[in-house]
């Protein structure tokens, strides 16, 4: 008897939808936790603890956040993904999306100064001023310049701008150039890095005494930060950046010729030219799209997580939390279905944050052999191979032939 | 010339290409499931062989209590509920501890991970604890939620960026207790809390001033912040009482690395202080121990370069090189702060003042080269105690005269001795009384000795701003700067020069 | 235990067939492709396989190759049932394909591409040792080639005759040409044919999948006719005649094949395309285009006839603004005013109604991995920002019934198509969205003969009914003939004749395209 692997012409569907896009991940993510929980239970975790653990990862608030997050920078990078631009540097363009939005929320929103100590009491019941600095000597207060709601959306609109600007850096490199953007968005990554390190210690480096002291900005005005959703972390105006792109995204594929013609520049950009249409104007599109959303997603961390932009003093820990690779991640895992990049949002972002509860859950059993990392990373490890092993099958029919 | 594309549909074709699992007779599958579980069992393995043995950190409720611990699940609900009832400590205080680095780094989370350890033990009876390493600093509202969610009641975050986010979480969870190390915001159910280095700096450099032989000392700072600012002013101060006296005019360098953990860095900027500026002792503040490891290859070269270990013992990486080095005891303080919890002393509505500040008088800080498996530590290095022996100098408060090695243990003594201090050094509001040296009560006691009976930041100090060297600071005689002007500290010694900046 | 349908007592040696197919049933999501299909292929044979446009031709080879499964039936390789799942078991049995796209890396050198191969195989070989394969087996062949060029360096048909010598040094039994030469210019087509004889005298078997009836009466044995995944039938290639064979392969249809000259004409007296003393450079910096000047008519088929490589590509590109003009003027009457396009972009002048077919359908004309529909809506004329689908919906429909496209549905994707069906959606686009000027080079290559001789009505009728001015380049010569108002010969980058279409005499054209 031999079992005959042939690849499959025509995809199981149910409605319109390949069910087994869906059934796969869903069955390796069980398989996964069942390999997870032996290795673990050898180790002398009780079965019980890690699949409670899961569940609570699965269904915990905190996530929601990171599920969002990774929700629209999976989408930008598909649209870069599918039109076969490989756009690895999400990081960089989420960056320049805090910077543009810490330069607006800091400077044009807002306004920092010096005030005597003696005013202090002045400003502690005005409206529209937050005193974010104490200071017996200098004390500093933020003055609101314009209606907050205003000035979260202009934040928002200049991350899309400034990550699409800086996604257009490689983008232009690769159409008129021939410059490869893997290796060109990869390297400005660490660019972007250090430029902001540049811009945040000296051109928008704060007042207050510990902006001074530590190479950082002031704290963003209480009244621009993104309000969190009652018993979540995450804020309104993340989900509501995660709608509206994944519905303007959807939309455009659906319904308009770029859509279409970023499909096709994947497929055959040679084609694109040959019907008349200039193929390198889409490949800057399609970069500077992926960089925009991904410069929203960097507004947001600014304005909703960190309030702050401070310098990395640690390069494998930037303020984006190398959410722009993880995406990468969640994109490919997704098989580059747009409709599906939520789900795997969901299940990585769920697996990031059991994997955190476990590692705690362990820690406090005393338990010191499993450490860390090892942990979460058995976890995610185990439930992502296992699915890159079944996802043969939504490729492939298995028929048995004697 | 006629060139096509490769097509993903014909590929299948070429002989190159390499179908998957195109005949995969049905051992192949089953074959990779086997090894994905053995290769997971084999790592798991090889890692718990590697990691050290700690002890078990909770153990059973007390004999006889039927208590059934159900850990609440759902999330706290914010505000409302708690005003009404009135604050009773924890039956079982679940303490969750969130770091920046790693465990593993022998620097900044692994003492405060060795602390964890250290209560968990004692206060075994009642006390839970957890800990989060790694956490990147934007993410540290959704750790500290998770661990709440899993009813952690007493949270401690040990980075200063983890600042805004400890306070933004302490303001939703009025009813928990909140700690955050190295911070200055603090709320009414969130506390600071800090263990400073400078006095135990004085004393190296009191070492570094009587070993030097060029007469250059050097400094390898993480960032030029305050905190840094004081423990590199603190080690020239001491260097330069000894070499005066040695009629050695000190020149003192600095090289700001712009990292907390950087080996490669702190390496080169060791190198560049002992190849251009002629340095042959330096102290640094990185959490690595590439400093060390450096000298003591510098030394093998039969150049000796000596060194004095940062944040946990390093004398077993260079022997011939450690003279002495700081160490903390972060359980001194958390051992205080859980014991109050556990007795209703801190409750979520009282912590708005305190703030830890702990120096040599504690014993939250010590100066030593290494801690011996009997727990005797230390405090210089063997090898040189001779050499600090030979050299005798005059102590400059009182006249007497004496070897190096006397004054470095008079001094230590003298800071840690203050018995009254210790008062004022776990509140906000207390820290101004800090730097009172001795009120006069009358009476025939008269003078009343509050402070250090020594203070290395005494009068008269003259230095210079470190962002502006045009701004001059100076200090008039017999004033000693307290907790406030140390915290905010911004200036370097007059004969300081910094020689290289990190952007 | 599997039963032979030939036990062995009753077969003698010299008539056991190599490979022998028995009860072959594949289908596709709409489509059967193969209705129980037998063949039998014997050593030392050419064996043609014929067929219009998907009849199945190539769906057959790759069975036999590995790429697909059959639903159903057997395969029989010298008398043993074997299940062939991956072209690495086909090529365990020596069974090769080349197919019409070379299978090579482009970065890499021909030997390391062929130790590819090898190792794949299960051959594990060191450079050294396939270099000097390589050099034994060309030498044999008389085939000059240096082991170490990269393999963007060569030509098609370099790169074709690397393949075959792939199948060589694989130990190739029968090897499998899938339209392989169907790319190839007729010059270059000769060698191949060389090449295919000696493998058969050295007792090796060749599998020929064509539409081109003449070619298989002239190279094969026995010809097998496909027609809708059916064998129709086997006849020697020596008693089979070009009608019969036809006749076999389109049924009733074949009675509409005719070569004549469609005469109908509506040549207008406006001038649309005014071109003169144009100069195009070829890939490699010399000239392609050699001072070529002429005037198009509206309502005019002006036919190019010419050897390929005589500069009909660069002039037709630089038509269509794919390819830069070092010199000259190309003009376009547009409002009764002359418009000079010369260098213009490709959009500006596809949105003046220019339909381009163009020299490499699947580079240039469709994209396989989209669907039809969207195949048809890439088109900037066609669609505007806003796409509506169902107006897409009802062209693509209509042109499916027009050009009897067999597929199994408007959204399946353009690569589960045959190459026939693949080169009429982009045919059929084009012809769609022109409104003053076709500019087409080949425009029926890879098309059977009913559907090749439907494609020339249509642009005839286009012409005349619509007043279309169309220039066609192609290397068929019947083609050019049957349609062309004017005939511009092509030789060396120049018109080195040009004809009125009623008045051309064949010999004369054909001696000027090889002068």
């Amino acid at each position: 008897m031999r079992l005959i692997v042939t690849k499959r012409v025509k995809p199981v569907k149910v409605g319109r939808v390949d069910i087994l896009n869906v059934l796969i991940p869903m069955l390796s993510v069980l398989i996964g936790v069942l390999i997870t929980t032996l290795i673990f239970y050898i180790a002398g975790v009780s079965p019980d603890i890690i699949l409670k653990e899961l569940f609570l990862g699965f269904t915990s608030p905190q996530m929601v956040r990171y599920f969002v997050l990774l929700t629209v920078l999976g989408i930008a990078l598909a649209l870069a993904f599918n039109a076969s631009v490989w756009n690895i540097g999400a990081e960089g363009q989420m960056i320049w999306g805090m910077i543009a939005a810490g330069y607006i929320g800091l400077f044009i929103a807002s306004t920092y100064m010096y005030v005597s100590p003696s005013e202090l009491k002045l400003y502690e019941n005005m409206s529209g001023a937050v005193i974010i600095d104490r200071s017996p000597v200098k004390p500093v207060v933020s003055l609101l310049n314009m209606d907050p709601l205003l000035g979260q959306l202009l934040m928002v609109l200049a991350g899309v701008v400034a990550g699409g600007l800086w996604a257009l850096i490689p983008a232009v490199l690769k159409a008129y150039l021939d410059i490869d953007e893997v290796a060109s968005t990869l390297l400005l990554n660490y660019v972007a890095y250090y430029l902001y390190n540049q811009v945040v210690s000296v051109n928008l480096r704060g007042l207050s005494v510990q902006a001074r002291q530590f190479f950082r900005t002031d704290i963003l005005h209480d009244a621009l930060r993104f309000q969190s959703v009652p018993g979540f972390t995450v804020t309104y105006q993340e989900v509501l950046i995660a709608l509206i792109s994944f519905t303007a995204i959807f939309l455009m594929y659906k319904y308009t010729s770029i859509g279409l013609r970023l499909k096709v520049l994947g497929s055959n950009p040679h084609l694109l030219r040959a019907v008349g249409v200039d193929e390198r104007k889409y490949v800057l599109l399609a970069l500077f799209l992926s960089g925009a959303l991904a410069g929203a997603v960097g507004a947001s961390l600014f304005a909703g997580v960190t309030y702050k932009l401070e310098k990395i003093t640690n390069i494998v820990s930037p303020p984006t939390m190398g959410l722009g690779y993880t995406a990468i991640l969640v994109t490919w895992l997704s098989m580059l279905d747009l409709r599906i990049i939520p789900i795997f949002a969901w299940i990585v972002a769920s697996l990031f944050q059991s994997g955190m509860l476990l590692e705690s859950e362990v820690k406090s059993l005393g338990i010191t052999s499993l450490t860390g990392a090892t942990i979460s990373y058995t976890l995610i490890g185990s439930i992502l191979v296992t699915f890159t092993i079944f996802r043969i099958f939504s490729e492939y029919t298995i028929k048995v032939r004697r | 010339m006629i060139q096509i594309k490769l097509l993903n549909n014909d590929a299948r074709l070429a002989c190159g290409e390499n179908i998957l699992a195109a005949k995969t007779s049905s051992y192949v599958l089953i074959g990779l499931v086997i090894l994905i579980i053995v290769a997971g069992v084999v790592g798991y393995y090889a890692g718990s062989a590697a990691a050290p043995a700690i002890t078990k950190t909770v153990t059973a409720p007390a004999v006889g209590a039927t208590v059934t611990v159900t850990r609440p699940v759902t999330v706290t609900a914010p505000v409302t509920i708690t005003t009404q009832i009135p604050y009773k400590p924890p039956e079982k205080v679940k303490a969750a501890f969130i770091y920046v680095g790693p465990v593993g780094d022998f620097g900044w989370s692994y003492m405060h991970d060795l602390g964890r350890r250290v209560v968990a033990e004692l206060y075994k009876d009642w006390l839970e604890t957890t800990y989060v390493e790694s956490v990147p600093e934007p993410k540290v509202s959704e750790t500290l939620e998770s661990l709440i969610a899993k009813g952690y009641n007493v949270l401690f975050t040990t980075s200063y960026g983890f600042m805004e986010g400890t306070l933004e979480t302490a303001k939703k969870y009025p009813n928990l207790i909140f700690f955050h190390c190295s911070g200055y915001l603090r709320y009414k159910n969130m506390g600071t809390y800090f263990a400073d280095f400078y006095q135990v700096y004085y004393l190296n450099g009191l070492m570094a001033g009587a070993l030097t032989k060029t007469g250059k000392v050097g400094y390898v700072a993480a960032f030029l912040i305050p905190e840094v600012v004081r423990h590199l002013n603190a080690f020239f101060l001491g260097a330069k009482e000894v070499a005066e006296q040695r009629g050695i005019k000190l020149e003192a360098y600095v090289i700001e690395i712009g990292a907390w953990f950087n080996p490669t860095e702190a390496r080169r900027a060791a190198e560049t202080l002992v190849r251009d500026y002629n340095v042959d002792v330096i102290a640094y503040t990185e959490d690595s121990t590439a400093i060390i490891e450096y000298a003591q290859e510098m030394y093998n070269k039969g150049t000796p370069i000596y060194v004095f270990s940062h944040y946990s013992p390093g004398w077993e990486y260079g022997k011939d090189v450690v003279v002495s080095g700081q160490l903390v005891r972060w359980e001194v303080i958390y051992a205080d702060i859980l014991g109050k919890i556990k007795a209703g002393v801190y409750t979520p509505t009282n912590l708005e003042n305190v703030d830890y500040w702990y120096l040599l008088n504690t014993g939250a800080v010590d100066m030593a080269a290494h801690v011996f498996p009997n727990g005797t530590v230390m405090h210089i290095n063997p090898k040189f105690i001779n050499v600090l022996k030979e050299i005798q100098v005059t102590d400059k408060v009182t006249g007497q005269k004496l070897s190096v090695y006397d004054l470095i243990w008079l001094r230590y003594n003298q800071m840690a001795y203050a018995p009254m201090l210790m008062s004022f050094q776990q509140l906000a509001t207390s820290h101004i009384y800090e730097n009172i040296a001795s009120i006069n009560i009358g009476g025939k006691e008269g003078k009343y000795y509050i402070a250090t009976a020594f203070e290395p930041f005494t009068g008269p100090l003259s230095g210079y701003n470190v962002d502006d060297p045009t701004k001059k600071v100076s200090i008039p005689a017999g004033v000693r700067l307290g907790h406030d002007e140390l915290w905010s500290l911004d200036w370097v010694l007059d004969f300081v020069k910094i020689v290289g900046r990190a952007s | 235990m599997s039963v032979s349908l030939f036990p062995k007592e009753t077969l003698k040696s010299d008539q056991k067939p190599l490979i022998s197919v028995r009860g072959v049933w594949k289908s596709f999501p709409g489509v059967v492709a193969l209705k129980n299909v037998n063949l039998d292929i014997f050593r030392g044979e050419i064996h043609a396989i014929l067929g219009e446009n998907g009849a199945g031709k190539s769906t057959l080879v790759k069975i036999l190759y590995g790429v697909y499964v059959p639903d159903s039936g057997e395969i029989f390789i010298e008398g043993r049932k074997k299940i062939i799942t991956s072209p690495i078991d086909a090529m365990r049995e020596g069974i090769v394909l080349v197919s019409q796209v070379p299978q090579l890396i482009d970065s890499l050198t021909i030997s390391e591409n062929l130790l590819l191969s090898l190792t794949a195989c299960g051959l594990f070989n060191r450079i050294s040792s396939v270099e000097k394969m390589l050099l034994k087996k060309s030498e044999e062949y008389g085939i000059k080639i240096d082991p170490n060029i990269e393999v963007w360096k060569l030509s098609y048909t370099q790169k074709q005759l690397v393949e075959l010598l792939r199948a060589l040094l694989v130990g190739a039994k029968v090897i499998a040409l899938d339209e392989a030469l169907t790319l190839l210019p007729y010059a270059e087509k000769r060698r191949i044919y060389e090449f295919v004889k000696m493998f058969k005298e050295r007792g090796g078997s060749v599998i020929l999948i064509t539409h081109k009836i003449p070619e298989a009466l002239e190279m094969s044995d026995t010809i097998t006719v496909l027609r809708r995944g059916e064998v129709v039938g086997t006849v020697k290639a020596s008693e089979a005649t070009l009608d019969y064979v036809r006749s076999l392969m389109f049924g009733e249809k074949a009675t509409q094949i005719s070569y004549a000259r469609i005469a109908t004409s509506n040549v207008r007296e406006e001038v649309l395309l005014d071109v003169n003393d144009l100069w195009v450079l070829n890939d490699y910096g010399a000239y392609a285009v050699r001072g070529v000047s002429f005037k198009l008519r509206k309502g005019e088929v002006l036919g190019i006839a010419g050897v390929a490589g005589n500069g009909q590509l660069e002039l037709i590109q630089a038509l269509v603004g794919l390819r830069k003009v070092v010199r000259g003027r190309i003009l376009i009457k547009q409002n009764n005013t002359f418009k000079d396009i010369t260098n213009a972009s490709a959009i500006q002048i596809r949105r003046l109604g220019v339909g381009f077919i163009p020299d490499e359908p699947l580079k240039r004309g469709v994209t396989i991995e989209n669907t039809i529909v969207e195949n048809i809506a890439v088109h900037p004329a066609i669609v505007n920002t806003i796409i509506k689908w169902s107006k897409v919906k009802r062209i693509a429909r209509q042109l499916v019934e027009e050009f009897s496209i067999v597929t199994p549905s408007l959204n399946s994707k353009v690569k589960v198509l045959s190459g026939g069906n693949l080169m009429k959606v982009l045919v059929a686009r084009e012809l769609f969205v022109t409104r003053n000027l076709l500019v087409a080079y080949n425009p029926t290559r890879a098309l059977d003969e009913v559907s090749a001789l439907m494609v020339r009505k249509l642009i005839k009728r286009k012409a005349v009914e619509e007043g279309v001015a169309a220039v066609v380049a192609s290397e068929d010569l019947d083609e050019i003939l049957q349609i062309s108002d004017t005939v511009a010969v092509m030789n060396s980058g120049s018109f080195v004749g040009v004809f009125r279409g009623e008045d051309v005499n064949r010999t004369v054209v054909e001696g000027l395209m090889v002068r």
